[in-house]
């Protein structure tokens, strides 16, 4: 169980990382500021060796991806809500809502090879 | 017209073949995998920049996630032998429908 939980612990951060390489792309302006366009291959590389880390600790590659996939989108609509970049929209709220209930349901089952 | 959902397409083909050799480099440890995960997701994000420039970010981004992530899950199960339980499958949907509307959503605003 200890385990398990350090692997979502990567997967969380993996996402953390994805939220700001993906906000930092949309300031590098085509890659053309050099801070930015650092940022996102440091945080983009970040994020992939914690993917990884996960995945070969034991998880699902599809849970992960899952996951990986969707704490990044509510991260960055998250802070585009903060940034006033985009409206909070009971539409908008709707769908955050489906991610996080899909990761929570995904981290109570935990997904580990267990299940099998 | 058709080309930028052809890249769209190929791109979204790409995302399950890096987490793939992802899992085959053991955490980078495996240097011709780890440079395979490495070329096939800047060949996937840079179809993916191709095509957003034509279709759009929200649109594109939401059927590249959208592909992606069914498909990691159908080769997880097929080439690992995840479970395929319902429980799981469903909650990674409500992942993909989250992504997928989230941007389809931020695409119109």
């Amino acid at each position: 169980m200890k385990e398990c939980n350090k692997l979502w612990m990567y997967l969380l951060i993996a996402g953390i990382c994805e939220i700001i390489w993906a906000v930092s792309l949309g300031y590098s302006e085509g890659f053309t500021i050099p801070w930015y366009a650092a940022a996102v291959v440091i945080f983009l590389s970040i994020s992939i060796y914690l993917l990884s880390k996960a995945i070969n600790g034991g998880l699902p590659v599809g849970t992960a991806y899952a996951v990986w996939v969707g704490i990044g989108s509510v991260g960055t609509m998250a802070v585009s809500i903060i940034l006033g970049n985009e409206p909070a929209a009971p539409l908008n709220m709707l769908f955050v809502g489906a991610i996080i209930i899909g990761i929570i349901g995904l981290q109570v089952t935990c997904g580990a090879k267990a299940q099998d | 017209m058709i080309v930028e959902w052809v890249y769209l397409l190929v791109a979204g083909l790409l995302e399950p073949c890096w987490v793939i050799a992802l899992e085959k480099s053991d955490r980078f440890r495996k240097v011709p995998w780890a440079i395979a995960t490495v070329a096939i997701l800047i060949a996937s994000l840079y179809l993916l920049s191709l095509s957003m420039a034509l279709i759009g970010p929200g649109t594109s981004y939401a059927v590249w996630t959208g592909i992606g992530a069914v498909l990691t899950m159908v080769l997880g199960i097929v080439i690992y032998k995840e479970p395929a339980v319902l429980v799981r499958i469903s909650f990674i949907m409500l992942i993909v429908a989250g992504v997928v509307g989230l941007n389809l959503v931020s695409g119109a605003a």
